[in-house]
């Protein structure tokens, strides 16, 4: 039936010659409509060659030989890879007691998500790392029993989410809600994420809306998550009330500063959470979900110094609950409670072309009653309270995926005679915590 | 003489019956509904040993019918996509166009509708959910009641393709079985809004609307300048043969193109 015409047999081997790619049988449709309504080919023959050029695809492209499922619009697979020396000291808080460190440790990390976009509002995505831990997804090399062991190496589902976007929603210019296990959206300045470990996954639910006109020459967002702790699924009276994490944030932005009060709160409605206040019970800080309401002020000032990007920051905050969450974590009434929790850094460049650098210095603050182990950077004082110190921190970028990074966490206990307060920390910082950490990683 | 009759009669009988071809031809609406039933009908008179079996519930099931090997002629009003291709390649189907005739999707509106015309960026809009309300558009004020193809029809992928930019289809539009539903609709609804094929523009409560300047003429579906224009299909598997290829060749022929016109459609030639 189908006839090979002079004109049809050249834009065949135009199109294989010239192009021979899968973008050649993907493009060509226009080719062929030009053709067919000049009458250079009739539409008939467009269209066998059409089924031609795109059965071709199909069989023989490797793009050609996935199956995407319909619903899928776009689908993004990235991921990251680091491999890091990492030098520990650390001496306990009192002395003597459990926790001195002193070791290197060569380690990495994996993780590796796709996002599906499926149609114009909506989102799947997971991703997969290479550890359970909250707020750290690093291996230890060398730390299985045997040579070159692969016991400790494993697989995890790091997020699972489904994502919400719109417009126009309550007047808005940018709506998204999220369920399900994701990163998070709040601002948060800092090395590795400060009141927020830049590892954590949150649990449960989060929203933000945007607005660009609502102020004038300032974008106003406003942010919230209900983040379940512990859904106290076990039988027993109560035992069906979660506790939960709530945060909310309203950001203010123009090009050079951004002001986000913030709320951090814990809600234990379940008697299993609010009453545990033993140490049999509760073994350290990051499962004591009460007394926690910590009102964040993070602000950062960005300019431009000697041609590159310059940015002041800084965070204040203090916990209404501080005295009681102080007392709880010492189990005892003798303690002096500090509910304050700051930051202050400057950061200077931008790692992100080859060749490009960027600086970071910063001082902490972090009281004994004033916030939560839980949700703290781990990379500072082992993540724990009662720490103050600060950090350096330098960026190099080889490509614009591999960088190199080095930094330095030097952290002191604020209250150096704090009881330790049972067998663990119950988030009593470490009297001093050095940490020494040379990164090589790959992005993609 | 007597056995070797008996003999001759069974063996004429089995003649016959192999004789009497069914045709399975399954798929669009579009051409299903209508055109490919009185193109049936017309080839029986010539061929009344062909017996046929006609299925018109969306493209989609069509080309799926092909590739499965469940009917003769997969009856589409858009192309094979890449990965039904792929399909039909796993399976040693080679998927093969042919076309039966031109069709314009025309946007169809209650008759009582002051609009005349819309731009093809209002469709978007209105198809897309960016607008709701009729007097977004200059029309009188009132919720648009979209109604649209069901997801196994190729008429709403087309429409996606031609008239959405591949957008989704705004969460408040109703999917209907078939043109004859979704004119019906439109007919009942002075807010209505809905596409359907050529062939049911002239049904009484609706009347179609140009886009910009132009409306779905023979004219103007031929020569490709009405916007939503397309070409419908039979698919085979290869070149079709036996009764397939003599439907296939009385389809294109002048008595199956006259039967195309008749229908509304505009014919290959």
């Amino acid at each position: 039936m189908a006839k090979f015409s002079l004109p049809r047999i050249a834009l065949s081997a135009g199109i294989v010659f010239g192009a021979a790619t899968i973008a050649s049988a993907q493009d060509s449709g226009a080719l062929l409509n030009l053709l067919s309504r000049k009458g250079i080919i009739t539409d008939q023959e467009a269209e066998e060659l059409r089924a031609e050029l795109t059965s071709e695809f199909a069989a023989n492209t490797p793009a050609g030989k996935l199956d995407i499922s319909s619903g899928i619009t776009k689908l993004r697979i990235a991921g990251d890879l680091r491999v890091r020396y990492q030098y520990d000291n650390e001496q306990a808080n009192p002395a003597g007691t459990n926790n001195n460190q002193d070791r290197s440790r060569y380690r990495y990390r994996f993780r590796l998500g796709t996002t599906a976009t499926l149609g114009s509002k909506w989102t799947a995505g997971l991703r997969f790392e290479s550890n359970t831990g909250a707020t750290s997804t690093n291996n230890d090399f060398g730390s299985g029993t045997d040579n070159f062991s692969k016991t400790t190496d494993g697989v995890n589902l790091g997020q699972v989410f489904i994502q919400y976007n719109d417009t126009g929603v309550f007047g808005s210019d940018a709506l998204d809600i999220r369920v399900g296990k994701f990163g998070h959206k709040f601002f948060n300045p800092g090395v590795n994420g400060f009141w927020i470990d830049s590892d954590i996954n949150f649990e449960g639910l989060a929203e933000e809306i945007v607005y660009g006109g609502l102020i004038d020459g300032w974008k106003t967002s406003l942010r919230a998550g209900q983040f379940i702790l512990n859904a106290n699924s076990t039988a027993g009276a109560d035992a069906n009330d979660p506790s939960l994490l709530l945060i909310g944030q309203v950001e203010f932005a123009n090009k050079q500063w951004k002001i986000a009060p913030t709320f951090v709160g814990f809600a234990a409605p379940s008697a299993h959470d609010a009453s545990a206040n033993t140490p049999a019970l509760q073994a350290s800080d990051t499962a004591v979900y009460t007394d926690l309401a910590t009102f964040l002020l993070p602000v950062e000032f960005s300019t431009a110094f000697a041609g590159r990007p310059l940015a002041v920051y800084a965070t204040y905050g203090i916990n209404l609950e501080g005295e009681a969450r102080a007392r709880r974590l010492a189990q005892t009434r003798n303690v002096d409670d500090d509910v304050t929790i700051a930051n202050v850094g400057v950061r200077y460049g931008a790692a992100k072309i080859p060749g490009e650098y960027q600086l970071t210095a910063e001082y902490r603050h972090v009281g004994n009653g004033s916030y939560s182990s839980l949700l703290l950077d781990s990379d500072f004082n082992g993540g724990y309270l009662n720490g103050k110190g600060f950090i350096l921190s330098g960026t190099y970028a080889i490509t614009e995926a591999i960088s190199a990074t080095a930094t330095y966490f030097n952290a002191f206990n604020i209250e150096g005679d704090r009881p330790a307060g049972g067998s663990t920390n119950r988030g009593d910082g470490f009297g001093k915590a050095q940490v020494l950490q040379i990164d090589l990683s790959a992005k993609f | 003489m007597k056995k070797a009759f008996l003999f001759l009669l069974s063996v004429l009988a089995f003649v016959g019956v192999v004789r009497a071809e069914k045709l399975v031809i399954k798929g669009s609406d579009t051409l299903g509904a209508k055109l490919v039933p009185m193109l049936a009908e017309e080839y029986k008179a010539t061929h009344s040993d062909t017996s046929f079996e006609i299925a018109a519930e969306g493209s989609t099931t069509g080309i799926s019918a092909i590739i499965d090997g469940t009917a003769n002629i997969g009856m589409s009003s858009r192309r094979a996509k890449a990965t039904e291709m792929s399909a039909g390649a796993a399976k040693g189907v080679t998927l093969k166009p042919i076309i039966v005739c031109y069709d314009g999707m025309a946007v169809v509106v209650n008759a009582n509708n002051p609009i005349s015309s819309l731009t093809a960026r209002q469709i978007e809009q209105i198809f897309t959910g960016d607008v709701t309300d009729w007097s977004a558009v200059g029309g009188k004020p009132g919720r648009f009641s979209i109604y649209t193809r069901n997801t196994s029809s190729g008429t709403y992928s087309d429409w996606k393709e031609l008239a959405m930019k591949r957008r989704d289809y705004a969460s408040s539009s109703q999917k209907m079985a078939g043109n004859e539903q979704i004119v019906a609709e439109v007919a009942k609804n002075p807010n209505g809004i809905g596409y359907v094929g050529l062939a049911y523009i002239n049904a009484p409560g609706i009347k179609v609307v140009a886009i910009g300047n132009a409306l779905p003429t023979k004219e103007a579906v031929i020569s490709k300048q009405y916007p939503f224009a397309r070409p419908t299909f039979y698919y085979t598997n290869g070149d079709p043969q036996g009764e397939a290829a003599r439907f296939v060749e009385f389809t294109l022929s002048d008595a199956g193109q006259k039967i195309v016109e008749k229908v509304g459609f505009v014919p290959v030639r």
